[in-house]
C-alpha cells in the first residue's frame, strides 16, 4: 500500500486584517488580539512543518484588499522561509480580496512558493517524501476582483491514477455573481477531481465528505463577532482519489463566541450584582472548557489550546430586575458589566474578553399567554407579529420601517462598513424586541389607569 | 351571568353591608357624592378578575379586603365568587354544582375588555374629548372608546412615542447621514479614508524604499567622497598656513647659515666662551705678579727669593717650633730659680734640727734612719711615759686616802656625841604645849578648844620628826665603819704598784738612749721627742733626695736649649743679618726667635711671587693653545709679553661672539626643524601632506604645497573659496542624511500596521455604537409597524358588525334624528384621518363627525358600546352617573335603551340624579332600588321614593 500524500488546505488569511477591538482594553490582550491573526498563520505553519506535509495550498484571500501592509507581507514572507526551510512547496491562488491585478507583493516571496496565474488554468504536479509524483495541483487566480467566469470549467486533468487537487475561491453560489459561479452539485459530478479545495467561505465547512471532498477551511482567526467558534484549517491525508481523510486543525489563538443567557432561567437575580456573579460564572466555564465551538467535522490529534476568547453576551429574558434596573438604564448597565467582566476574567488563562453585552430583557407580565390569547389588543399585536414573520412582502415593509441604515444583503460577504445587513437572525431578534416594547407599554398604560 | 347577592365585609367605605335578593334586571343605587357608588362600581369591575395593587382601589380599612358575591349561571347553576385581598378569585359552588374557574364564569373575557365594555362611567365620557389632537381623531376616538377599544385609542399615542424616541437616532426615515447617526457615519466615513490611506502606504513604502536605496547607495557616498576631497584639501591648506610662519623662518635661517659656514666650521665650540674667561684670569694673573713682587723687594730688598725658597722647609719647621722653644726657654729659667731656692731652705732646716749639723747638707746621707723602726720607737716612747705618768700620779692618792681616813674617824666621833640631847626636846615642847592649853581654857574655851588641837598637832609632827632622824642616825654610823675599813685597804694597793712601774723605767730607758745615738742626736734628748725628730729626719732626708734629681733635670733642659740656638743662629745667618751669640742664660733668645719670625715672612714671600708667575704662564699657555686651536699655523711663541699676546687673543674673542650668535641661530634652525616635523609628523597631518606617498619626507611634502602659493594671502583667499564649497557641500549631505532619517522612518513606519489598525478600530469603534443606534432605532421603528397593525385591525373590526347595530340603537337615542353610522370602506393609508359620518333625518348627505354637538356624541358613544355589549356574552353591565349630559328627551330615551338591555343583562345604574331615576322607572317594567350613603345600603325598595327622597332630602 502506498504511503498518504499530506498537505495543509486554508485560505481567507486576510492578512492585516485586524480584529475587531472596541472599548478599553488593556496592552497585553491588545498585543494578544492584534497580533492574533499573524499568530494564526504561525500556527498554521507550525502545523504544516508538525505533521511534516508534503505540500500546502493557500485558496484565495492571502491578502485584505482593505487591509494591504508591509507588515502582513513580511510576515508572510518569513513564514514562507520557513516552509522553505523543510522543502514544503507552497501553491497560492489569489481571490476577490487580493485578485493579481491588484498586486500586493512588495518582497519577492521564496522559491517554495509557486503563485497560481489568472490568465488560464495552471497545472503542477507534486511528489511525496519519497519523491514520487502522487498528486497534481490545479487552479487560477482571480485577475479582478471579481470573477464572473465559470473558471473551474477549464479545471481538466488527466484522468490516471494521480490525485488531483483543485484550488478554487468561490462562494459556491449557481446564481450570477461575483465569485465564480457554481454549486454543489456541479463540483460533485466534476469529473477526475478528487479535492476541492476551496476558499471564500469563512467558516469551516465540509460540503462533501468523499468522492470527491468538497470543503472550505475556513478563515484562521475569526476577525470579529460574526465569525465565531473555532478557526483553523484543514489537514488532508490522501491514500489514493478515493481515500482522503480530512480532519480540522485550530489555530485560531482567539475564539469568538455570542453566549446566550436568558434571565427566565434566573428568577431570583434581584441586582447588577448578581446579574454579574451569573455571567463571571457562565465566562469561567466557557474558560475553562468551551463547548460548542468546533466545527462539524474530524479533528486532527492536537494540543492546541485557544489563548482566549472574545465574547458578546446576549442576555434576555423576562425578569423583575428588568424594570428595577435595566429599563433605561441599558447603555450605563451594559458598559459597567463590560468593564467588570473584563476586570475580572481577562487575566484568566485562557483569557475571557467581553466585546460587548447586549441586553434584550423585558419586563415579566403576568398571565402573558392568557392575554396574548384572549386579550383584544394584545392577541392582535401578536398576530400581527405573526403576520409580520409570515408574510414576505408584509415582512418586506417591516424591513423598510426599520430605517435606510439597514440593507437587506443578497450575499453573506456583502457587508458594508457604515449601514448593516437585515438577516434573518436580526429581523427575528429586532422584531421580537419591538414586540415586548410595544406589549410593555400597552400593559404599562393600563396599569396606570 | 348576574349576581344575587353581594356582601362586603371590608372595601374602603363599604363595610359589613349586604345586598340579598339583587334583581336579575336592573338595579338602581342612588347615592349623593361621595357616598361610595365608585366603591361599588370598582367591587363588581374586579369580581371576575382579582384586586390589582393600585392606587386607584380604595385602601382597606381594616386588614386586607373582603368581598364576596352569588351568582347565578344561565344554566342556572350558582356560585359563590369571593375576594380576599389580592388574590385571584375564589369561586365555590353553592349546591351540587360542578367546580369552575372564574374564566368560565366570565365567558374568557379579559378583564380589561370587561371593565372597559361593561362599565360606563362619567369619567369615560368626558373624556373624550380631552387628550386628543385633530378634530377627525376625536371623532373617531369616540367610536373605539364607545367600543371600549381603549388600548385602540393609546395606540395613535405610543406611536407618537417611539417616532419622538426614534426621531433623534435616525429622524423620519433612518437614513445613514441624519440626526443621531449622522456623527458615526462621519466618522465611519473618515476612517474609511484613513483607512484608504493606510492601504496606499504599501505603494508609498516601497517608493520611499527605492529612495532610500538610492540615498544610502548612490548620493550620500557620493557627496561623503566629494567633502573628504574638499576636508583634505581644507585640511592641507590649515596645515601651510598654521606652519606658514615658522616654515619661512627656517628657510631664511638656513640661507643665514649657509653664508657663514667658514667661521661655522673653524671656531672652536666654546672658544668665545674659554677666551673671555682667560683673557679675565690672565689679566688678573699678570696684576697680581707685579703686585706680589713689588711686596716681597720692599721686604726682602735684594735678596733672592731663591735663598728663602732653598731653606724652606727648615723656616717652616722653626716657625711650627717657634712657640715651643720659647715655653722652653722660660720653663729653664723657672726651674733653675727653684732649685736654688730649695737649696736655701734644706740648710736652714738642716741647722734647725741640729746646729752641729750646720750648713753642709751631705751629713744627710751619714744619718742612718734605716737602723730605727718607727712603729717600735714609737711604741717604747708611749710605754716609757705611760709608766713615767702612772708613778707620777701615786704619791698624791696616797696622802689623799690617808686624809680620809683621818677624817671618817673623825666623823665616827662625833656622831656617837649628837644623838643624847634630841631625847630631851620632846618632853619640854609636850610641856609647853600643855600649859598652853590650859591658859587658853581659862580665858577663852573656845579659844583653848583650838589651840589645844593646834598643839596637839604639833607636838605630833615633831615626834615623828624626832623618830626620823634617830633612824638616820644609826644607818650613818654603819656606813662611815665601812669606808673607814676601804681607805685602809686603798693605801696598801698604791704602795705595791709604785714599787712595780719603777721597774719599767728603768728598761725601756735603756732601749730609748740606743735610739738617741743611732739618729746622731744630742744625749739629752728628751724621749718623748724621739718619735717626732725621727720624723723630721727622715722627711728632710727625703726632700734632700728630690733636690738632688731637679739638679740633673735642669742640666738635660740646658743642653737641649743650647743645640737648637745652635742650628738656628747657623740657618738664619746667611738668611738676616746681626744674629747674636747664644749666652748660659739664653738671654740673647728672643732677639734669635724675631730672626727666625722675619726669615718666615720673607718666605711667605717668595712663595706667593713663585706662585703667581706660574699662573700667569700657564693661563698664557691656553691662550696660545686656543688661539692655535682656531688656526693651527698662527705664529706665536710662549714668551710673549701680555700686551701683545691680548692683541692677538681679542679678535678672536669678537669671532667667537659672532660664532655664538650663529650657533643660537643654528639651534633656532634646527628647533625649527624640529618642530616642523614633529608638528607634520603627526598622524592626520602626515596623511593630509602626503597624500598616499607614503615614503616621502614629510617636510618635503610640506615644502611643495608650500611652494604652490606665493603668499599667506594667496592661501587664505583659497581657503577660503574651498571652505565656501565644503559648506555648500556639507548643507547638501546633512539635507540628505535628514531625508535619509526621515525616510527610514516613514519606511518603519509604512512597514508597520499601525495606521490600518487605527483606521480599522476607528471603523469599528463608530460602527459598534452606530449599530446600536441603527438596532433602538429599528426597534422603535417596528414597534411603531406593530401598532399601526393593530390600530388597524381594530378600525377594521369596528367598522364591521359593531358599526351596524350601533346605527340602530344611535338612531333610537335619538329618537331617529340620526339613522345610521358609516365609515369609509377603503383603506386608507393613515389610519389617524380615517373618519366615520352619520345620516340624519331629512338630511341627504351625511355629517362628518365633527358636526355633531356634545350631546350627540356621547349618545354615538353609548350606542356603540351597547352594541358592542349586545355581541358579547351578558355579564353585568354598570352605569356610573353616564348620561348626565343628554336632554330629558334624549335621557329618557337612553332610559328606555337601559331598560331594554336589562332584559337580557343584569344592569346596574349608579346616581345622583333623581330625574334619571324617575326616567328608569318609567321605561323599566321592573326595577329594584337602593339606597346607598355613607358606604351603607339599604334596601332593597320596589319604588324609587326612598332612593329620590335620599337624593332630594
Amino acid at each position: 500500500m502506498q504511503e498518504s500524500i499530506r498537505f495543509i488546505h486554508t485560505g481567507d488569511l486576510h492578512l492585516g486584517s485586524p480584529l475587531k477591538t472596541v472599548g478599553k482594553v488593556s496592552d497585553v490582550l491588545q498585543k494578544s488580539l492584534r497580533e492574533s491573526t499573524y499568530k494564526a498563520i504561525e500556527n498554521i505553519v507550525d502545523a504544516a512543518l508538525n505533521y511534516d506535509v508534503d505540500f500546502v495550498l493557500m485558496c484565495g484571500d492571502i491578502y485584505d484588499n482593505e487591509s494591504r501592509s508591509v507588515k502582513g507581507n513580511l510576515f508572510l514572507n518569513t513564514q514562507m522561509k520557513r516552509l522553505a526551510s523543510k522543502g514544503i512547496p507552497v501553491f497560492i491562488i489569489y481571490g476577490n480580496h487580493d485578485s493579481i491585478g491588484r498586486s500586493m507583493d512588495f518582497f519577492k516571496l521564496p522559491g517554495n512558493v509557486k503563485v497560481l496565474g489568472a490568465e488560464a488554468v495552471e497545472m503542477y504536479e507534486v511528489a511525496d517524501k519519497s519523491g514520487r509524483i502522487r498528486a497534481r495541483i490545479l487552479g487560477q487566480s482571480y485577475g479582478a476582483p471579481s470573477e464572473t467566469k465559470k473558471i473551474h470549467l477549464n479545471y481538466k486533468p488527466p484522468e490516471d491514477d494521480l490525485i488531483n487537487i483543485a484550488m478554487l475561491h468561490t462562494g459556491l453560489d449557481p446564481g450570477p455573481n461575483t465569485y465564480v459561479p457554481c454549486s454543489p452539485e456541479e463540483l460533485k459530478n466534476f469529473p477526475a477531481i478528487h479535492y476541492w479545495a476551496l476558499g471564500h467561505i469563512h467558516a469551516p465547512t465540509i460540503i462533501n465528505d468523499k468522492n470527491p471532498v468538497i470543503a472550505y477551511p475556513g478563515i484562521p482567526q475569526g476577525r470579529n463577532v460574526g465569525e465565531s467558534g473555532l478557526k483553523g484549517c484543514l489537514l488532508v491525508e490522501a491514500a489514493a482519489p478515493d481515500q482522503m481523510k480530512v480532519q480540522f486543525v485550530p489555530t485560531s489563538p482567539i475564539v469568538w463566541l455570542i453566549p446566550k443567557i436568558s434571565l427566565d432561567l434566573y428568577p431570583s437575580l434581584s441586582d447588577i450584582g448578581d446579574l454579574e456573579e451569573l455571567l463571571v460564572e457562565q465566562g469561567q466555564k466557557i474558560s475553562a472548557a468551551a463547548s460548542g465551538i468546533f466545527p462539524d467535522c474530524s479533528l486532527a490529534e492536537n494540543d492546541f489550546k485557544p489563548e482566549g476568547y472574545a465574547v458578546r453576551w446576549e442576555i434576555s429574558g423576562r425578569c423583575p430586575i428588568h424594570d428595577d434596573l435595566i429599563a433605561g438604564n441599558e447603555p450605563e448597565i451594559t458598559e459597567t458589566l463590560e468593564e467588570l467582566l473584563n476586570q475580572r476574567l481577562s487575566t484568566h488563562k485562557p483569557y475571557l474578553w467581553t466585546e460587548g453585552v447586549k441586553l434584550r430583557t423585558a419586563s415579566p407580565i403576568p398571565d402573558l399567554e392568557f392575554l396574548l390569547k384572549k386579550d383584544e389588543t394584545l392577541k392582535t399585536l401578536h398576530a400581527i407579529r405573526q403576520k409580520i414573520q409570515e408574510d414576505e412582502k408584509y415582512k418586506e415593509e417591516a424591513i423598510s420601517a426599520m430605517g435606510e441604515i439597514w440593507y437587506k444583503p443578497r450575499r453573506p460577504e456583502d457587508l458594508r462598513d457604515d449601514t448593516f445587513p437585515v438577516t434573518a437572525e436580526r429581523f427575528d431578534s429586532l422584531l421580537e424586541d419591538a414586540f415586548n416594547l410595544a406589549l410593555e407599554r400597552i400593559v404599562k398604560e393600563r396599569e396606570e389607569q | 351571568m348576574k349576581l344575587l347577592r353581594i356582601y362586603f365585609k371590608s372595601f374602603g367605605i363599604l363595610r359589613e353591608q349586604t345586598m340579598e335578593e339583587i334583581h336579575p334586571g336592573l338595579v338602581i343605587i342612588a347615592g349623593p357624592n361621595r357616598a361610595g357608588k365608585t366603591t361599588f362600581m370598582t367591587a363588581l369591575r374586579y369580581l371576575g378578575y382579582g384586586l390589582p395593587r393600585k392606587d386607584f382601589i380604595p385602601p382597606s380599612l381594616t386588614g386586607q379586603h373582603d368581598y364576596n358575591a352569588d351568582v347565578e349561571l344561565m344554566d342556572r347553576s350558582r356560585y359563590n365568587i369571593h375576594i380576599l385581598g389580592n388574590s385571584k378569585p375564589k369561586v365555590s359552588p353553592l349546591g351540587s354544582w360542578q367546580e369552575i374557574e372564574i374564566a368560565d364564569i366570565f365567558h374568557d373575557l379579559d378583564g380589561f375588555t370587561y371593565r372597559q365594555v361593561f362599565t360606563i362611567s362619567l369619567d369615560e365620557l368626558r373624556r373624550i374629548p380631552e387628550g386628543l389632537a385633530g378634530k377627525e381623531e376625536q371623532n373617531l376616538q369616540v367610536v373605539l372608546l364607545g367600543g371600549g377599544w381603549v388600548d385602540a385609542l393609546r395606540l395613535e399615542k405610543f406611536k407618537a412615542e417611539f417616532d419622538k424616541l426614534a426621531r433623534p437616532i435616525g429622524a423620519s426615515k433612518g437614513a445613514k447621514n441624519v440626526a443621531g447617526f449622522k456623527t458615526y457615519v462621519e466618522t465611519i466615513k473618515e476612517g474609511i479614508e484613513e483607512r484608504n490611506e493606510a492601504n496606499k502606504q504599501s505603494e508609498t513604502y516601497y517608493e520611499k524604499k527605492q529612495e532610500l536605496t538610492k540615498l544610502d547607495e548612490e548620493t550620500i557616498p557620493r557627496m561623503k567622497k566629494d567633502l573628504q576631497d574638499l576636508q583634505m584639501e581644507l585640511e592641507t591648506l590649515e596645515i601651510i598656513k598654521d606652519h606658514y610662519d615658522k616654515y619661512e623662518k627656517f628657510l631664511l635661517l638656513g640661507e643665514k647659515l649657509k653664508r657663514n659656514d667658514h667661521l661655522w666650521k673653524t671656531y672652536p665650540e666654546g672658544g668665545h666662551e674659554q677666551a673671555v674667561q682667560l683673557r679675565e684670569e690672565y689679566i688678573a694673573s699678570v696684576d697680581e705678579y707685579e703686585k706680589i713682587f713689588r711686596e716681597y723687594s720692599a721686604a726682602a730688598g735684594e735678596a733672592s727669593p731663591d735663598i728663602f725658597l732653598e731653606k724652606e722647609d727648615a723656616l717652616l719647621g722653626y716657625q711650627k717650633d717657634l712657640s715651643g722653644w720659647r715655653e722652653k726657654v722660660a720653663g729653664y729659667r723657672e726651674n733653675k730659680q727653684n732649685y736654688l731656692d730649695e737649696k736655701k731652705v734644706l740648710k736652714q732646716k738642716l741647722g734647725q734640727l741640729n746646729e752641729k749639723w750646720g750648713h753642709d747638707l751631705t751629713v744627710l746621707d751619714e744619718i742612718a734612719v734605716d737602723l730605727v723602726n718607727k712603729a717600735n720607737l714609737r711604741e717604747s716612747v708611749d710605754k716609757y711615759r705611760k709608766a713615767a705618768d702612772k708613778k707620777e700620779r701615786i704619791p698624791p692618792e696616797k696622802a689623799l686616802a690617808q686624809d680620809s681616813l683621818d677624817t671618817k674617824i673623825k666623823e665616827k666621833k662625833q656622831l656617837i656625841e649628837e644623838d643624847r640631847p634630841r631625847a630631851k626636846n620632846l618632853f619640854h615642847l609636850a610641856g609647853l604645849a600643855l600649859i598652853a592649853v590650859l591658859l587658853a581654857v581659862f580665858i577663852n574655851p573656845a579659844v583653848s578648844l583650838g589651840v589645844g588641837f593646834i598643839l596637839a598637832a604639833a607636838i605630833y609632827v615633831y615626834y615623828q620628826s624626832h623618830q626620823s632622824k634617830e633612824k638616820e642616825h644609826k644607818s650613818q654610823l654603819v656606813l662611815v665603819d665601812k669606808e673607814i675599813d676601804d681607805l685602809r685597804k686603798q693605801l696598801d694597793f698604791l704602795t705595791v704598784e709604785e714599787t712595780a712601774l719603777q721597774e719599767i723605767l728603768n728598761t725601756v730607758g735603756e732601749e730609748l738612749n740606743q735610739a738617741v745615738k743611732q739618729l746622731k742626736l744630742p744625749s739629752n734628748t728628751p724621749f718623748f721627742q724621739l718619735v717626732d725628730f725621727y720624723g723630721e729626719i727622715t722627711n728632710l732626708k727625703e726632700r734632700y733626695g728630690l733636690w738632688l734629681k731637679r739638679k740633673e733635670k735642669l742640666d738635660v733642659q740646658y743642653r737641649e736649649l743650647e743645640e737648637i740656638f745652635e742650628e738656628i743662629t747657623l740657618v738664619l745667618g746667611s738668611l738676616i743679618q746681626g744674629i747674636p751669640d747664644i749666652d748660659k742664660d739664653f738671654s740673647v733668645s728672643e732677639k734669635i726667635f724675631a730672626a727666625v719670625e722675619k726669615a718666615v715672612d720673607h718666605l711667605g714671600l717668595a712663595q706667593e711671587l713663585k706662585r703667581a708667575d706660574t699662573n700667569k704662564a700657564k693661563l698664557q699657555e691656553k691662550i696660545i693653545a686656543l688661539l692655535l686651536e682656531e688656526n693651527p699655523e698662527l705664529e706665536i711663541s710662549l714668551d710673549m709679553p701680555p700686551a701683545e699676546l691680548l692683541g692677538m687673543l681679542n679678535p678672536f674673542i669678537s669671532r667667537g661672539k659672532r660664532y655664538e650668535e650663529l650657533k643660537k641661530e643654528a639651534e633656532t634652525y634646527e628647533n625649527i626643524n624640529l618642530d616642523l616635523k614633529t608638528s607634520l609628523n603627526i598622524e592626520k597631518r602626515k596623511k593630509t601632506l602626503l597624500r598616499g606617498e607614503t615614503e616621502k619626507d614629510v617636510l618635503l611634502a610640506y615644502d611643495q604645497h608650500f611652494s604652490a602659493y606665493s603668499s599667506l594671502e594667496e592661501i587664505e583667499r583659497k581657503y577660503g573659496e574651498i571652505a565656501g564649497q565644503e559648506e555648500i557641500l556639507e548643507r547638501q549631505k546633512r539635507s540628505a542624511l535628514e531625508k535619509r532619517t526621515i525616510l527610514e522612518t516613514e519606511v518603519q513606519y509604512l512597514s508597520s500596521d499601525e495606521k490600518l489598525q487605527a483606521a480599522h478600530q476607528k471603523i469599528s469603534t463608530a460602527k459598534d455604537k452606530l449599530e446600536i443606534l441603527a438596532e433602538r432605532y429599528a426597534t422603535y421603528r417596528l414597534a411603531e409597524f406593530l401598532l399601526d397593525g393593530v390600530h388597524k385591525t381594530f378600525i377594521k373590526n369596528t367598522k364591521g358588525s359593531i358599526l351596524n347595530s350601533a346605527g340602530d340603537i344611535f338612531e333610537k337615542i335619538t329618537s331617529g334624528d340620526y339613522k345610521q353610522i358609516d365609515m369609509p370602506t377603503e383603506q386608507t393609508a393613515a389610519v389617524s384621518i380615517l373618519d366615520f359620518k352619520v345620516k340624519q333625518a331629512g338630511i341627504e348627505n351625511p355629517q362628518a363627525s365633527f358636526q355633531l354637538s356634545r350631546a350627540t356624541k356621547e349618545q354615538l358613544f353609548l350606542s356603540v358600546r351597547l352594541s358592542r355589549i349586545r355581541n358579547i356574552k351578558p355579564l353585568p353591565v354598570i352605569f356610573d352617573d353616564s348620561l348626565v349630559n343628554f336632554d330629558p328627551a334624549h335621557s329618557r330615551q337612553a332610559a328606555r335603551l337601559i331598560a331594554k338591555m336589562a332584559e337580557t343583562h343584569q344592569v346596574f345604574v349608579l346616581t345622583c340624579h333623581p330625574e334619571f331615576i324617575k326616567h328608569l322607572q318609567e321605561q323599566a317594567a321592573s326595577a329594584q332600588h337602593w339606597c346607598l350613603d355613607n358606604g351603607k345600603i339599604n334596601g332593597p325598595f320596589a319604588t324609587p321614593a326612598e332612593t329620590i327622597s335620599l337624593l332630594n332630602p
